[in-house]
């Protein structure tokens, strides 16, 4: 039980060398496990008889679609437990599922939940808190005090101000650097009275 | 002007008329495969020609009626599940494909045979898929969807086949019109300038809608005359820049949009990426449902489809609550009125929908 595992599908940009600076603890053994990914899922099952704790998933951007099913099968396998909060080196608090991309760079009281993806060059700023299922693309700045909602979506190159919160299911597109302790509130799902439901989420 | 009366928008004996000769007889939609994301789900679409379970056993698809063939009870109440159906009633229990397979004491109770009963099935419906969309018939011999909808309307909506991505948006919300209201609204070229001046109109070009019409005044003979297929403008402001992360069905620059007659309207704003079904299903002649499914396409990843579909539906909030605002209006008038309507010549595929209706059904 003490095997990691790294699913690596992408070596030619985000390496094992995505995951510098994590020290892990001796006795634990890294193990790479390379997985070729399609489109017809047929290949998911290489990893259901696994053993050992799973750090993180290295993929390229467009690995995410699968994250989802990958999560599912991990999670249900009871020979592979999750990682949790391990320590970078810098003590950022990530959650377990989640990935950080090249160069980021992470405050140490920062926070980041579960099976959220944070791209290359990133800067997350102090005391901030990044929710579950977010995506900040690559250069995204999040300002100190910052609190980012589940399942928030942050594209490439948009700065988000200090102490502003950005609520859940939102989608940022505009750099909002300028504007300190903006509130964007969560997407209304309200339809005239009744209630509009997201499936197979 | 040409008249119409107002009869045919709140008397129940026209509404029951348009059950049996259209809705129970015509190509409806009825979900599509985002709804039955697994190898064993179901989706239960509520027509108005009853409760229709859709249902998928791995690849194969079977629609038939939510009802079970002892008493008549609904095998399921919920719009989506696993296709394991037990009667609550007494426990009767059906295959995903609607094969009656156990009947608890059936030889003590019921005398009967398993080896025979087990040949019984749920009531069919006819189901077909032009894409990853389904569309049901409510008869067991069906016309040919062909018959229903032209070469262009089919071709269009087969190029979503295997695209469609899981995760959907939906929403069920009561109106009070009558179905044909909202239709002829749709068609209605004219009112998007007056009624949707901040809204549909700064988003899609609607200059043809303002030139002379050309008026075709010959009779409706044919079914595929009553359902449409168009590309309603260049989109004025292509403000969709997360196309690019999603398969696309089309070219990615026109304003789509399927009008299939009788009750569902299929626009798609952005070139084939993200496609907005609106089912105006008929309840009864003062009252329709309308159903919302969002679908996008499957994608690389990059950007969530969630906030995706949120933004649309906060933007179809608007164009539709005008609509929804004026039909209402409309058939509030209408219900308190013997008067007669009066429609220019550029509704003149309104009007020919209606004399087919007044030949087909009502006289």
């Amino acid at each position: 039980m003490n095997k990691l595992v790294n699913i690596l599908v992408d070596k030619s940009r985000l390496s094992q060398n995505a995951l510098l600076g994590v020290s892990l603890p001796a006795d634990v053994q890294s193990s790479i496990v390379e997985l070729e990914i399609d489109r017809l899922d047929n290949q998911f099952n290489l990893i259901a008889n696994l053993n050992g704790l799973v750090l993180n998933l290295v993929s390229p951007e467009t690995f995410s679609l699968y994250r989802g099913k990958l999560y599912q099968i991990l999670s249900s396998n009871k020979n592979i437990l999750p990682f949790d909060n391990y320590s970078s080196g810098q003590d950022v608090r990530v959650a377990r599922w989640s990935f950080i991309g090249e160069n980021s760079n992470i405050s140490s009281s920062a926070k980041v939940g579960l099976s959220t993806y944070i791209g290359p060059n990133v800067v997350i700023g102090a005391n901030s808190k990044i929710g579950n299922f977010c995506w900040l693309g690559e250069g995204v700045v999040i300002a100190p005090g910052a609190v980012i909602g589940n399942n928030v979506t942050i594209h490439d190159g948009v700065r988000i101000g200090t102490g502003s919160q950005i609520e859940k299911f939102n989608e940022i597109r505009q750099d909002l650097l300028a504007n300190t302790n903006l509130t964007i509130k969560s997407i209304q799902t309200d339809f005239y009275g009744s209630t509009a439901y997201i499936h197979n989420v | 002007m040409e008249n119409l009366d107002y009869k045919r928008y709140y008397n129940s004996d026209n509404f029951d008329l348009e059950n049996k000769k259209i809705f129970s007889k015509l190509w409806v939609f009825a979900c599509s495969i985002a709804d039955l994301p697994k190898h064993n789900s179901y989706f239960l679409a509520k027509m108005p020609f009853g409760e229709i379970i859709i249902s998928r056993e791995g690849d194969y698809f079977s629609a038939f009626h939510n009802k079970c063939l002892h008493r008549g009870h609904p095998l399921v109440t919920e719009q989506r599940g696993e296709s394991n159906f037990v009667c609550p009633y007494h426990n009767w229990c059906y295959s995903a494909n609607g094969g009656l397979t156990h009947i608890p004491g059936d030889g003590d109770f019921y005398f009967a045979d398993k080896d025979e009963y087990t040949f019984e099935r749920l009531q069919p419906v006819s189901i077909k898929r032009l894409g990853d969309f389904f569309f049901i018939n409510a008869q067991e011999n069906p016309l040919a969807i062909e018959e229903q909808f032209n070469s262009e309307i089919i071709s269009n909506l087969e190029k979503t086949r295997d695209k469609i991505g899981a995760i959907s948006l939906s929403l069920s919300l009561p109106l009070k019109f009558n179905w044909k209201l909202i239709f002829e609204n749709l068609r209605d070229p004219l009112h998007p300038i007056y009624l949707h001046p901040t809204s549909l109109t700064q988003e899609v070009d609607f200059y043809a809608s303002q030139t002379k019409p050309v008026v075709n005044e010959d009779p409706i003979i044919s079914l595929k005359e009553l359902s449409s297929f168009s590309r309603d403008g260049d989109l004025r402001n292509v403000h969709a820049p997360y196309k690019n992360d999603f398969m696309l069905c089309d070219n990615g620059e026109n304003y789509l949009n399927w009008l299939l007659f009788p009750f569902t309207h299929i626009p798609c704003p952005d070139g084939g990426a993200l496609y907005s079904v609106e089912n105006y299903v008929p309840v009864s002649a003062g009252e329709t449902r309308f159903d919302l499914h969002l679908y996008i396409t499957k994608g690389t990843g990059k950007t969530s489809p969630i906030p995706i579909l949120y933004d649309w539906l906060m933007k179809a909030k608007v164009v539709l609550g005008e609509d929804f605002d004026a039909v209402t209006a409309l058939q509030k008038l209408i219900e308190q009125s013997d008067q007669q309507q009066n429609l220019g010549a550029y509704e003149h595929q309104n009007l020919r929908i209606n004399q087919f209706l007044d030949s087909y059904l009502y006289e």
